[in-house]
């Protein structure tokens, strides 16, 4: 199947939060009262029942205030951190791109929190479970668009095929660079490619993104070398200590039955049968 | 021969070890759990693999417990046995070239060993320094919230290295304490505390010259 994505224009957001509500809809996930966080946003992060939020950035610029709405939510990366660093397989790369938990495996130990660059990951410790946007995976394999994407009123959200989003960007790119000249194209080249690809009206640290998104060496490291190394570790020591238990078995049996022998008990033995 | 038995460890030492050593068998079981996924047949006996990770949190207070309290009832004898851990003299090479032929339970003349031969040396400088990083990461990883993300992520592989050295280690530990006819003499000691003096001579002939010599001075 070809890969999917959603395109996030946050020039073209008006920080409705249709996207909010419609994902808690679709998900089923309960209405939670946050603090105040002093603007106008609504919780300060995503949770492990909120899987969506629209963070609020307030800029002062040159030529003005500047205010901007990001929709935060799982970038479905095309080289997952998250995947690679789970150990108990309860996260896989969905043929259609999206990044799907696998529940029942999912044990909440957090492995995977650290090893996410956007920090998406949420663990539930009540329910020992990580919580997080699933692109819809039940809505997008049966032909229809995500809840965020359907709900998108200035179509600030669009879904449809990687390449096709990858083309609208750059004419979306156009007519942002309208009102801000800074605006660039964010998930297109970083971590193969997210499934998200944002239109940013300036440079991606002013809106809490990494601007060279990378998963950790130790990562690597880990899954690559200390993995395999590891269980041939394992695995070699029992086989060896299993052999060297036979053998020397073996040999004490044979140094038993020459000892027998020596005293001469074992003829007397036979005789006696 | 005389039937004589020596003691070797006090009674301190001896329940310290089997705490230690049922606490290791609990943390290395329920850590491959995650570590891989041919135990997890066994994730059941815990209440699955969520009360494993609680199982193993729990035999870790307890082998940390155990060290401190060796040291702290026993600091003579664990002090000792970590100075002679970390002294490395002729007799323990000497040792380590038969070993393969013990390993295999084959008998072969040794250099006279001290207190704890050469093996044992290997043995305790293998649990000591992965016991040490095992902790340590252990405890980066329970309290995650205290520390930085770069060193969690800097845990969780050697947490997954020194598991494997110090299960290896342990594995080996076992099988010459256990299960090598020549060697499972060595359990005496951990059990009833005592080894016979024919052992004794045969595995530590400079700690039965030493026993000797300090009992001939009296």
């Amino acid at each position: 199947m070809t890969r999917m994505a959603r395109l996030i224009d946050i020039t073209r957001c008006t920080a409705c939060r249709g996207c909010q509500v419609a994902c808690k809809n679709w998900n089923q996930l309960d209405g939670e009262i946050g603090e105040f966080t002093g603007t106008y946003q609504s919780h300060i992060d995503n949770s492990p029942g909120r899987w969506t939020m629209i963070k609020f950035y307030e800029q002062k610029k040159p030529t003005g205030l500047e205010w901007h709405f990001r929709k935060n939510c799982c970038m479905h990366c095309g080289d997952p951190g998250c995947v690679k660093a789970c150990p108990n397989n309860a996260l896989k790369k969905a043929d259609n791109g999206a990044v799907i938990r696998i529940e029942e495996n999912c044990i909440g130990c957090g492995y995977c929190v650290p090893h996410c660059p956007f920090g998406i990951p949420k663990i539930d410790e009540q329910a020992e479970k990580m919580k997080k946007c699933s692109f819809c995976y039940d809505r997008i394999s049966n032909g229809m668009q995500p809840a965020c994407a359907k709900t998108c009123v200035p179509r600030a959200i669009v879904y449809g095929t990687w390449d096709e989003m990858a083309a609208l960007a750059e004419e979306r790119l156009v007519q942002a660079k309208e009102h801000y000249p800074n605006s660039i194209i964010y998930g297109k080249d970083e971590l193969d490619g997210l499934g998200v690809i944002y239109i940013l009206p300036d440079s991606p640290d002013q809106f809490d993104l990494p601007v060279n998104p990378t998963l950790a060496p130790t990562l690597g490291l880990w899954k690559d070398v200390v993995h395999p190394f590891g269980n041939f570790v394992l695995g070699a020591s029992i086989v060896a200590t299993g052999l060297a238990f036979l053998f020397s078995r073996r040999k004490a049996f044979e140094a038993k039955e020459s000892a027998k022998l020596e005293e001469g008990g074992y003829h007397d033995e036979q005789k006696n049968d | 021969m005389s039937k004589k038995m020596i003691k070797r460890f006090s009674p301190v030492v001896r329940v310290t070890h089997w705490m230690y050593a049922i606490s290791f068998i609990i943390l290395a079981i329920t850590g491959y759990m995650l570590f891989g996924d041919k135990l997890d047949w066994m994730a059941p006996m815990f209440g699955g693999i969520e009360g494993a990770m609680i199982a193993h949190r729990v035999a870790a207070v307890f082998l940390i417990a155990s060290i401190v309290i060796s040291l702290l009832m026993r600091p003579k004898e664990m002090l000792s046995w970590i100075k002679d851990s970390f002294s490395f003299t002729k007799a323990d090479i000497g040792f380590l070239k038969t070993f393969p032929h013990k390993f295999l339970g084959i008998k072969k003349e040794i250099p006279p060993q001290g207190f704890y031969n050469g093996g044992e040396k290997i043995n305790s400088l293998i649990q000591i320094f992965a016991g040490a990083i095992l902790i340590t990461t252990g405890i980066v990883m329970w309290f995650r919230d205290y520390f930085s993300e770069s060193l969690l992520v800097l845990a969780i592989p050697l947490h997954g290295l020194f598991f494997a050295v110090a299960v290896a280690g342990a594995i080996g530990h076992i099988y010459l304490a256990l299960l090598n006819p020549i060697s499972n003499e060595a359990i005496g000691a951990m059990t009833t505390g005592k080894v016979s003096e024919k052992y004794m001579i045969e595995n530590h002939g400079q700690w039965y010259e030493d026993v000797y010599k300090a009992s001939q001075k009296k």
